[in-house]
């Protein structure tokens, strides 16, 4: 080829290193636009792929009772742990020997005995194949391990890379039932309580969110107090590869140890009334095997604190860690719904809505009193005819065992429990105001909310027409709907059947079964809509003396009587007195006692009922024998024996034991609530619960020198 | 061979292949040391193996006169498509595609690398005894027809990505050769468009009722290279496969920022973030461990290793060491361009590797194969008149 015939082609060729060229520009301007304009937002991209923080579980604080008792600590529990990072030193693939020679090692100890080593390690491999994803994160292969073991672990380590023994921390109750149902237990956490967890005000102040895995208090202490005993997880960062296995580890925060809780609970003092309590329920089983359950509550009637709180059956928080076997399942949650109420997890003293009897009839003398109604000094002849006639009679309650106390003023009536004065007392409240005698008792916490920094308290209901007329109109209400479709239910039924009989008489016979389902229907309602909504007589016979609707909790009873002996400051009550710094034991922070309200209730009148309770343990009161060998003892209080269900019923004669007391009398410490089910007598059940409790807090000793 | 045709020798072609190679290993002894655990350098020492073979049969390439493959012209033609037949029929699978033929266990070869430097050499010789008469539309229909069959072949296998490698040697050549720039370019611009309105149809789901025949119109492509279209377009889409891959790949080069995180200092290939980081995705650990500066000078060495190609193809004797430059520059080109603009996402996934850096015997052989002819070429260029 000659120039003159290249030329053409030269010039194409130069188009071509001009492509090149311009192609070379445009990789090179897009590698500037990644790695210089946007590199650093790359950076991180590739950062996050590798870099994964991992949580450093805390120390759960302890908890310890006011003398610094240790009632619930984290003790170390040792565990074989494999770790992905060192398991990659064995060359190849000999890790998978390591796991082999280590489910040898591990086999006397492994859950099921009859497994082979191939199928532990087997089981093995599963395990960390489970946790692929957070391989930097060592696995649990055996917990609770043998001491042995740990030996031949260590004595083996060189031919296990990998392998660790470590130790976890796992809740531990020393006292084991000692306050049970107050400390609570702490498993995982549920999906719904993720969500009921994050609304801990303190949590969300430091931005803290629970998550799936997190161990966490479920009832008690340790699920009020949770945040503060859980501590600050550290963090660790951790850098790791394309499958998740861990390359380096560094510690970015220490994990910080959960705060010591320290109760307003005494545990001696808890020890005396767990103990006489459970003593009084197996005296009474003697009468009544179905006799199992009870409650007692001692407090600080100057600040509201919790000094001892007691529910039986009695709960082992310790029985709830780790695998709950069906045996301890039913026992604490039965399944039969009939056994519901027999739960060894409920708190009763806390949840347990127990009818108040007779312990109510201070809040009816003090809306008597306060209403201008009486005077202390007013004298009623203890009569049914006293309360009017044939028609108030017919409604009213007879006087307790028969009995006939000639005249009553307000000392005697408490002293002797008369129902009749306090009929006519309370009779003469809610004909003048329905709504009062509620009124004072949610002035000194019956019925509603207490406040108490412990999850789960019940409510419980103070008499009031308007609650009446909610309730039962409800009532009615679900009774007319069912009515009503029983009833279309039994036309559609019908209709065909008689269209379909064909004689006169066959028809007959037809209708009149028809007749007579429509008949029980009808039947059925009335019974369902027998009570009034209106408020009537009974009711407020019923409810002066602390029947009908009248439900509390033993926590209300005591504070209620706390309130009546302080003056009259209806206290929050609490049990956790302050939060300490687990290391140092210095005060995090000290909770302080509040006053919610101040009662209506005038300081003469309080002093006049106090004085009424004084009698109830002296002279002729109902309860004047249960201190008589306690010279020291001042104090007053109140027996209450409380039928469970109406008249004429099954549990109609059944009655729980109520007592409440406070002593000593002048300046008054502490007040008592106890209810002993299926008890009877308040004062020779819960009554020498509250004996025990002020022998022991006030170092009383009896004559008999015990 | 005169002895003194020896002095034509183009030093800075040899010099930046040398230095290609070198990187090559240097690149390798940090991308591949934990692609085989047990064997740190496994890849470093097949590749210096490949190398120095490469070298051999450049050398032997080099030697002999290119102007003798004229004469074996169908048999190369025929010798190719038997190959790629053979391929078909006998080769072995993997990860869905028949690629390879084994002669041992270990040891295989891919054809359709050879199969670049066959047509290379065939279809040079096709178009030089076409000068000139290329000016007409019906002129293009014999040079592609020659195209078509081994290209059919590859894209059977499937090997999407070396069928759009003859598409670039054919444009390349056709474009060298005289093709009327008009009527060829036009042309192409009408297949992308037609190609492009075929690819919206299949890929549409909104179309208005008189277009409703065409939606979802089926194509002769498997389904995970239509994926790769799709992800290509947003990779963020498949989080798992290749969008993933690419995904990986952006991070890689972008982490690496001006001055890169460092020989074997890298994350993202290191710690196998990175699929096929010693093949396909080799640039990515380039970007992240060398940054900024390794990519440029990498991209600097290839764009000096092409310019010398393309003036050793300028100064070529004849039409046929003109355009069998022209084949392998237009090779060397696009595979550059698909692979960095793959692996920094601005084409799409099509499994091609970096020429002389990635690791792999057929492309290694290959492309030595195809810088012998260049140098064959520059050892008999033309005398210049001064």
């Amino acid at each position: 080829m000659d120039d003159r015939e290249r030329k053409p082609y030269t010039y194409r060729l130069w188009g071509l290193s001009a492509v090149v060229v311009l192609i070379f520009l445009i990789l090179s301007f897009n590698l500037w636009r990644l790695q210089i304009a946007q590199g650093s937002y790359y950076s991180a991209m590739a950062k996050g792929n590798v870099m994964k923080l991992v949580k450093v579980a805390p120390t759960r604080g302890d908890i310890v009772d006011r003398n610094g008792k240790l009632l619930v600590t984290s003790i170390p529990e040792f565990v074989v742990h494999l770790n992905w990072m060192d398991l990659q030193q064995a060359k190849g693939d000999e890790w998978k020997d390591v796991v082999k020679q280590l489910a040898f090692y591990i086999q006397p100890e492994w859950p099921n005995a009859n497994q082979t080593v191939e199928s532990i390690a087997e089981d093995i491999f599963a395990n960390i194949q489970n946790h692929q994803w957070e391989r930097y994160r060592p696995v649990i292969i055996l917990d609770e391990i043998s001491p042995e073991l740990q030996a031949v672990i260590a004595e083996h380590q060189e031919e296990l890379p990998g392998v660790s023994v470590d130790a976890i921390p796992v809740r531990s109750y020393p006292e084991t039932t000692l306050l049970g149902q107050l400390l609570g237990y702490v498993r995982e956490i549920s999906d719904p309580e993720i969500a009921q967890f994050n609304k801990d005000t303190d949590a969300q102040e430091v931005g803290f969110e629970y998550a799936q895995g997190d161990l966490v208090g479920k009832m008690g202490v340790e699920k009020s107090y949770d945040f503060w005993l859980r501590g600050k997880e550290g963090v660790q960062q951790v850098e790791v590869d394309n499958n998740a296995r861990p390359v380096s580890k560094q510690i970015i925060q220490e994990a910080e140890a959960g705060k010591t809780v320290q109760l307003t609970l005494d545990a001696d003092l808890q020890k005396t009334v767990d103990d006489t309590l459970d003593q009084v329920i197996l005296d009474i089983q003697k009468q009544n095997p179905a006799a199992h359950a009870g409650a007692a509550v001692v407090m600080d009637v100057n600040t509201g604190k919790i000094l001892a709180m007691t529910s039986r059956p009695a709960m082992d928080p310790n029985d709830l860690i780790g695998i709950i076997s069906d045996q301890m399942a039913d026992k604490y949650w039965p399944q039969d719904p009939k056994r519901a109420s027999e739960a060894a997890s409920l708190n009763r003293a806390l949840t347990g809505l127990y009818p108040p009897g007779s312990t109510f009839k201070m809040v009816t003398a003090m809306s008597a009193l306060q209403s201008k109604q009486t005077t202390p000094y007013e004298q009623i002849d203890d009569r049914l005819s006293s309360l009017g006639g044939r028609g108030a009679q017919q409604q009213g309650v007879e006087e307790w065992g028969g009995n006939y106390f000639g005249l009553v003023n307000l000392y005697r009536a408490m002293a002797k429990s008369s129902n009749i004065y306090f009929e006519i007392m309370g009779r003469r409240v809610f004909d003048s105001n329905p709504e009062t005698i509620g009124q004072v008792a949610r002035e000194f916490g019956l019925g509603i909310e207490s406040g108490i920094d412990l999850p789960g308290e019940a409510k419980g209901i103070s008499p009031s027409a308007e609650w009446k007329k909610t309730y039962f109109t409800n009532i009615h209400e679900n009774a007319l709907k069912s009515r009503d479709e029983a009833l279309a239910k039994i036309e559609s039924d019908y209709a065909p059947k008689l269209e379909q009989a064909a004689e006169e008489t066959n028809r007959q016979l037809v209708q009149k079964e028809k007749d007579a389902e429509i008949k029980k229907i009808n039947d059925l309602y009335k019974l369902r809509t027998l009570e009034p909504l209106e408020w009537q007589a009974y009711d407020s016979y019923n409810n002066s003396i602390g029947q009908g609707y009248n439900a509390y909790t033993p926590v209300q009873l005591a504070n209620y009587v706390a309130t009546i002996v302080n003056g009259g400051k209806h206290y929050r009550p609490f049990v956790v007195d302050k939060l300490l710094d687990s290391r140092t034991g210095e005060t995090v922070q000290q909770f302080e006692p509040k006053v919610l309200n101040t009662v209506s209730v005038s300081p003469e009148i309080l002093d006049q009922v106090k004085q009424a309770m004084g009698g109830v343990t002296t002279g002729e009161g109902t309860a004047n024998w249960l201190f008589a060998d306690v010279p020291e003892f001042t104090g007053g209080g109140k027996t209450g024996t409380a039928q469970i269900g109406s008249k004429d019923t099954i549990s109609g004669e059944i009655y729980n034991g109520v007592f409440v007391a406070f002593a000593p009398y002048d300046n008054p410490q502490v007040a008592f609530a106890g209810v002993v089910e299926f008890g009877g007598h308040g004062g020779e059940t819960a009554g020498y619960v509250a004996k025990a409790a002020f022998m022991k807090y006030f170092g009383w000793k009896n004559t008999n020198g015990g | 061979m005169d002895r003194r045709a020896l002095r034509n020798l183009d030093v800075l072609f040899i010099l930046f292949t040398f230095l290609l190679l070198a990187a090559s290993l240097v690149i390798l002894s940090t991308a591949s040391i934990n692609v085989i655990k047990s064997d740190p350098f496994h890849y470093v020492e097949t590749q210096t193996v490949w190398i120095v073979t490469g070298i051999v049969i450049a050398v032997v390439i080099a030697v002999i006169d290119y102007q003798k493959w004229q004469y074996f012209r169908w048999w190369i033609y025929g010798f190719n498509i038997v190959l790629l037949l053979i391929v078909i029929f006998f080769g072995d699978t993997a990860k869905g595609a028949t690629r390879w033929i084994y002669f041992t266990d270990s040891i295989g070869i891919q054809p359709s690398e050879f199969a670049k430097i066959f047509i290379i050499l065939t279809f040079a010789d096709f178009l030089a005894k076409r000068k000139g008469r290329l000016n007409d539309i019906k002129d293009f229909i014999p040079p592609f027809l020659f195209m078509l069959g081994p290209m059919l072949l590859i894209f059977k296998q499937p090997d999407l990505g070396t069928t759009l490698v003859f598409v670039a040697i054919f444009i390349g050549m056709m474009f060298v050769a005289g093709a009327n720039p008009w009527k060829f370019g036009g042309l192409l611009l009408g297949g992308a468009a037609v190609v492009g309105i075929v690819l919206w149809l299949h890929f549409s789901t909104d179309l208005p009722g008189w277009l409703q025949w065409a939606q979802g119109l089926p194509l002769p492509l498997q389904e995970y290279q239509l994926n790769r279209l799709v992800i290509f377009m947003d990779p963020a889409s498949d989080r798992s496969g290749d969008g993933w891959h690419i995904l990986q790949s952006l991070w890689a080069i972008g982490s690496g920022g001006l001055w890169g995180k460092g020989y074997r200092g890298g994350t993202q290939g290191q710690l196998n973030f990175l699929p096929e980081h010693h093949t396909d995705f080799v640039f990515s650990v380039v970007g992240e461990e060398f940054g900024f500066i390794g990519t440029i000078t990498l991209l600097f060495l290839f764009l000096i290793f092409l310019l010398r190609s393309i003036y050793i193809t300028i100064r070529a004797r004849d039409m046929y060491g003109m355009l069998i430059g022209t084949g392998v520059v237009s090779m060397f080109t696009f595979h550059i361009l698909v692979n960095v603009g793959m692996t920094s996402g601005i084409m799409p996934v099509t499994g091609i590797p970096l020429p002389l850096i990635s690791a792999g015997g057929s492309a290694m052989w290959s492309n030595m194969a195809a810088i012998g002819l260049l140098l064959s070429v520059n050892l008999r260029h033309r005398r210049l008149m001064f």
